[in-house]
């Protein structure tokens, strides 16, 4: 099935591309992540995440930024297929 | 004059300073914070300018304490050098736009040009002036390109073209800009590129970490081992010691002033581990055992920076360091800690909150065991076989576990994700690293040098007046009881909270066992960090909080002492189980309470 799916990031697979949809945070997350580049709209690469609830790589802008397991469940992710979901 | 140099973390801020600036560096503290800056000097024109390398930020809407900073400054550069990464042009003019909008004299450093050329990144520079209205010069600080035009241009720098009004409008105009100039071509996934995915991916990510650290420590050992034996020791033993030797005589061999300054003669001569003098052991054990070492660790650490290798260590460690109430970059301190606690101390500075300080600072100072510690437990133990080492690191390490895992459970507060960029690898450049070395060098001399030499005067005088004797007596029974030391031992065990190696000096004559002297060494290790170490916490973190980790590092030392006392004489391998056992239960509580959080 083809469809727009929104999902955290943690639950992406490898190597997923998508467009952030939105940020499920406070003032201070949204803070800390806008000021990386972070931000709704811009599209966002999966690179690469460790087990054990471990940090998520992403590409954003050219670059790759790191994010702690509790700051990347906020960063929910619009893709374009249901089956990017899974680890 | 004064040029500040404004920028996104890792974009060669630091390679342009080095670039711009002759050898007199300077690196201080902001007034009031602990965030630092490098402060250098520019001849130009026969003029001399000030070249200020501020803290990087992302933002002037400061998000931490280093970007408060950096808008601090701002007010005070009569020409800013914005230094943006050619290969990351979005997320950078965003600053850019920022400073613009203040109105300051700008010219733009387009750094890093080589390397966008390598990743097929267009960027037409004449569009991007004529659209800013500032001066813009492609540079590639790393192999020297592009400064000289950058100082030829600095006259040219002025306020540019503000064409937006709101904060949307400015995220809008960055986008737009960038579609204006930039245009990437495709390329091929480079070798480098392939590494860099590698190292931070599960399983090769790990393999890859062990393969730096092991490379490191071993870089280390060579290059510390090489200053000792080819450097210092014969500089030691050759020139020092028959200088030593004339004032020994001419002082009569004995006195006062001879114990002071020379110590007690060994079989009639100068040992200068075991003397204690301020003229021999005072000067022979920091600059001949423990420097040597420190230039190693400066020298491994700067490379690993500048490759850019550290956020990625961050990324493996970081489900560790969130058990203990820390995140991936407190990893830094820990490493920091193995050559010298007072550099350790002062990167704690860089945590984001207080709960994180307190515990990365109790962890570091009482599990993680410095150079000094660490040879002194190698001359105590080292001829007893690697057994007895071990036991102490494989100890000191379950300590830091346990108790990360105690003060993450009771501690109230929060520890914030991580949250890093991670920069492509580069080779790092000589100049760099040559600088940055100098400079946490005379850092060390000027931080904990003072206090090795005040440390060991101390020591001296309690134990030359005697006053040592009475605090052994009362004290002798209680170290026997616990750890089945003697009396002597008991001395060795309260001068060694000013000087470790002190410690080694007063232990190694007495002839203990193995066991008590493995005893010993952990006690030692645990319960004290050097005077400079506990000074530098006790203005991070203030009296009260201080006074709590001294009573966490007297009680964990006292119950690791009474511990390995009781595993090696009495229980041998059932204690070592038995706290294994404790250990993994403490760790399945974690995990439980953890998931149970997850799904909150």
């Amino acid at each position: 099935m083809k469809e727009n799916a929104e999902l955290p990031l943690p639950e992406l697979k490898n190597g997923t591309e998508g467009r952030i949809a939105k940020i499920c945070g406070g003032t201070h997350a949204v803070k800390r992540l806008s000021a990386l580049g972070i931000v709704p709209g811009k599209k966002i690469v999966k690179v690469s995440g460790m087990p054990l609830r471990g940090p998520v790589v992403v590409a954003v802008d050219q670059t790759q930024i790191a994010l702690g397991f509790g700051l990347a469940k906020k960063v929910w992710v619009e893709v374009a297929n249901e089956n990017s979901a899974g680890r | 004059m004064k040029i500040l140099l404004v920028g996104n973390p890792n974009v060669g801020k630091s390679v342009i300073f080095s670039q711009l600036t002759g050898t007199h560096v300077i690196s201080s503290n902001y007034p009031g914070t602990t965030v630092e800056y490098t402060k250098g000097y520019l001849n130009y024109n026969e003029e001399r300018l000030e070249v200020i390398d501020v803290p990087g930020s992302y933002t002037l809407e400061p998000t931490c304490k280093a970007e408060e900073v950096a808008v601090a400054m701002l007010p005070y550069g009569d020409v800013i050098i914005n230094v943006v990464d050619a290969t990351n042009l979005e997320r950078n003019l965003y600053l850019t736009l920022e400073l613009i909008e203040r109105r300051l004299p700008l010219i733009i450093a387009l750094n890093l040009w080589d390397e966008a050329q390598h990743k097929g990144i267009i960027i037409d520079i004449p569009k991007l002036e004529a659209i800013l209205g500032v001066p813009v010069v492609p540079t590639a600080a790393i192999r020297g390109q592009g400064i000289t035009q950058l100082i030829a241009r600095l006259p040219e720098a002025r306020p540019g073209n503000v064409t937006w009004q709101t904060t949307d409008e400015r995220y809008a105009a960055v986008g737009r800009i960038v579609r204006q100039v930039q245009q990437v071509t495709h390329r091929h996934h480079t070798l480098l590129e392939q590494l860099e995915d590698l190292s931070v991916m599960p399983l090769t990510g790990f393999v890859l970490g062990g393969i730096v650290l092991f490379c490191t420590f071993k870089t280390i050992r060579l290059i510390g081992e090489g200053l000792i034996t080819y450097l210092f020791e014969p500089l030691f033993t050759k020139a020092y010691l028959p200088l030593l030797q004339k004032l020994s005589s001419s002082l009569g061999g004995t006195g006062l002033l001879h114990d002071l300054l020379i110590g007690q003669l060994i079989n009639g001569k100068i040992d200068f581990v075991q003397s204690l003098g301020l003229l021999s052991t005072g000067l022979y054990v920091p600059l001949a055992m423990v420097f040597p070492y420190i230039i190693a660790f400066y020298f491994a650490l700067g490379f690993l920076e500048d490759l850019g290798y550290l956020p990625r260590l961050a990324i493996l460690f970081d489900s560790l360091m969130h058990r203990v109430g820390l995140h991936g970059y407190a990893i830094i301190p820990m490493l920091l800690g193995l050559g010298c606690n007072v550099p350790a101390a002062l990167s704690i500075r860089n945590l984001e909150s207080h709960r994180q300080k307190f515990i990365a600072s109790t962890l570091m100072a009482i599990a993680v065991p410095c150079f000094s510690q660490t040879a002194m437990i190698f001359g105590l133990l080292g001829r007893h076989g690697g057994f007895y080492i071990a036991q102490i690191f494989f100890t000191l390490f379950c300590i830091w576990l346990a108790l990360g895992l105690l003060l993450n459970w009771q501690l109230k507060g929060y520890t914030p994700a991580l949250l890093v960029e991670i920069p492509p690898y580069r080779l790092p450049g000589i100049k760099v690293l040559a600088k940055k070395l100098y400079l946490r060098l005379s850092h060390f001399f000027k931080e904990a040098i003072p206090f090795i030499l005040l440390g060991i005067l101390v020591v001296n005088l309690i134990y030359l007046s005697g006053a040592i004797k009475i605090l052994a007596y009362i004290f002798g029974p209680l170290f026997n009881f616990f750890f089945g030391l003697p009396g002597d031992a008991a001395i060795a065990l309260l001068l060694g909270f000013l000087r470790k190696d002190v410690a080694l000096g007063i232990l190694a004559p007495l002839n203990l066992t193995p066991q008590q002297l493995a005893v010993a060494s952990t006690v030692l290790a645990v319960y004290f960090p050097c005077l400079a170490t506990f000074l530098i916490l006790l203005r991070e973190l203030g009296w009260r909080d201080m006074l709590k980790v001294t009573g966490i590092m007297l009680i964990t030392a006292l119950a690791a002492g009474t511990f390995m006392h009781l595993a090696l004489e009495r229980l041998g391998l059932s204690a070592w189980i038995g706290a294994l056992i404790l250990l993994a239960l403490l760790v399945i509580l974690e995990t439980g309470k953890q998931k149970k959080e997850a799904q909150a």
